[in-house]
């Protein structure tokens, strides 16, 4: 059990030895690797992170749109609405005025009618009494005087006519 | 492992050599040759540097190892590359576990340290084969290299001041100038007990391993020397397993204490 | 009694004792290991690197020991 002072020194030199080759060849390298996988992964991630928030942009950009584009067709759709709303209340109009006016040209006509009548009447009932005062008093009445004496009496009768 | 060995005609010398000089040993290659050729001088060489000879048996494997495992270095690493970036990333992380942030400049010492460590404990399990590291100046050596890397270490961080100031137990007070006469020394026997004991444990328990092997071998080929033929039973094999578990445990415990020295050494943050 | 009857009986019982005394060490330090792993169990590989160190330490004694038999075994022939 003594130290033996050059096994000791080839010892050390052999270590070191071994710690320059596995330095050179195990530890260098393979460090190196392991930095580089790191970082590779850092970067992916980094990518990765990027690309999802970009993604995130996206659909927010694409769900704003869909609202833009939702509350546009509603908004078309009130329009429509309201449109066809006010093309029926035109219509409603329309029918009404032209219903009016329908009635008012048939009240006209009826009036028109009525006058028409009331003027063919009168002329009838005035030939017609004529006709018969004439074969009445055939000989001496002159004419005038008769028209005259008819008219007096349509005149009466139409005031006659006109109380009820 | 070792039953592979007890085919070997030669185990019986294990027998006689259980009363000879020095602790027991398993014959290894060494022996043997120096047994059949001691009068030649390339076995009385080999003789004398048995461990060194096992060591640089030991640092060409790994030389091989670590070169055929780097030599096309792979994105996606498979087999030998797979297993090397396992190891020194694991070891990696161990070290800068304790030391922290700077400690990626001493992973190489350190792990290499280990692996080296490693494989010699492991190295004397192989039959034919024997562990340099259960030789007390292989020890020494490792815990020289390492105590020498430490102090230089610290002078080179510290400074010559700071190193001294170091030593001095970092007087700040009138209290702590009045006890540096006592920390001094102190501090000098503790740094000199350091590779002592790291040399002398690692020592210890691998030549307490390899010895506690060998004397069951040597009982195995006892029990049945009636029978004159070159068997033995393998008793001390449940022992081989104790042997690994001592031999990963050492090498550890050398690798993180060396590495705990270091970070003593190394200015702390809290001052 | 000659010096190497006395290194026979001694060597092997300084061994022992010293072997006694880690064992008792190690065992409590095993145990309180155990204790501090089963009540937090997360932090079980740092217990385990001290656990394993501290034994480091307390074993060298017996190995310091050991040692000592081996240099003084050569002298009891």
């Amino acid at each position: 059990m003594e130290l033996d002072y050059g096994q000791i020194v080839a010892q050390i030199i052999g270590f070191l030895v071994v710690l320059w080759i596995m330095n050179r060849f195990a530890w260098k390298p393979f460090l190196k690797i392991l930095d580089d996988r790191k970082a590779r992964i850092q970067t992916d991630l980094a990518d990765a992170e990027g690309k999802r928030a970009g993604a995130e942009k996206l659909e927010q950009q694409y769900q704003e749109k869909l609202r833009e584009i939702d509350a546009e067709a509603r908004a078309r759709i009130q329009a429509a609405v309201k449109n066809a709303e006010k093309i029926a209340a035109e219509i409603k109009d329309e029918a009404r005025q032209d219903v009016k006016g329908i009635l008012d040209r048939a009240r006209d006509e009826i009036e028109r009618d009525k006058a028409e009548a009331l003027v063919a009447l009168r002329n009838d009932v005035v030939s017609m009494a004529l006709r018969a005062s004439e074969k009445v008093l055939k000989e001496n009445l002159d004419e005038t005087r008769h028209r005259k004496a008819i008219a007096d009496f349509v005149k009466n009768m139409e005031s006659i006519d006109e109380q009820p | 492992m070792h039953l592979l060995l007890n085919v070997f005609p030669v185990v019986m010398t294990v027998a006689e050599r259980a009363g000879a000089e020095g602790p027991p040993e398993v014959p290894n290659i060494v022996t043997i040759l120096y047994d059949q050729f001691s009068s030649y001088g390339f076995a009385q060489f080999l003789h004398h540097w048995e461990n060194v000879f096992f060591s640089v048996l030991i640092a060409i494997l790994l030389g091989v190892v670590s070169y055929v495992a780097s030599r096309r270095p792979a994105v996606i690493p498979r087999g030998l590359q797979n297993f090397m970036e396992w190891v020194v990333e694991g070891l990696n992380s161990f070290v800068c576990g304790i030391l922290g942030r700077e400690g990626s400049r001493y992973v190489p010492f350190l792990g290499t340290l280990f692996i080296y460590i490693l494989c010699m404990n492991l190295f004397g399990l192989i039959p034919g084969m024997k562990s340099p590291s259960s030789s007390i100046d292989t020890t020494a050596a490792l815990a020289i290299t390492v105590f020498a890397y430490v102090q230089y270490t610290g002078v080179r961080r510290l400074g010559i001041l700071g190193y001294l100031d170091h030593f001095a137990g970092n007087p700040r007070d009138v209290i702590g100038i009045l006890l540096v006469p006592l920390m001094f020394p102190l501090h000098i026997i503790s740094e000199l007990a350091k590779p002592l004991s790291l040399s002398l444990r690692l020592f210890g328990n691998i030549l307490g391993e390899d010895v506690l092997i060998a004397v069951f071998v040597g009982l195995g080929v006892t029990m049945v020397a009636f029978l004159h033929l070159p068997v033995g039973i393998p008793l001390h094999f449940p022992f081989v397993f104790l042997a690994m578990l001592t031999s990963v445990v050492q090498a550890l415990v050398f690798a993180s204490l060396s590495t705990i020295y270091f970070l003593m050494m190394l200015p702390h943050e809290e001052h | 009694m000659p010096f190497q009857s006395a290194l026979g009986f001694a060597v092997p019982l300084a061994v022992a004792i010293a072997a006694l005394g880690s064992a008792i060490g190690l065992g409590r330090m095993g145990a309180a290991a155990m204790e501090a792993i089963g009540r937090q169990p997360e932090a079980a590989s740092k217990i385990q690197l001290a656990m394993i160190i501290g034994f480091a330490f307390v074993e060298a004694l017996t190995i310091y020991a050991l040692v000592t038999m081996f240099i003084l075994q050569g002298k009891i022939s």
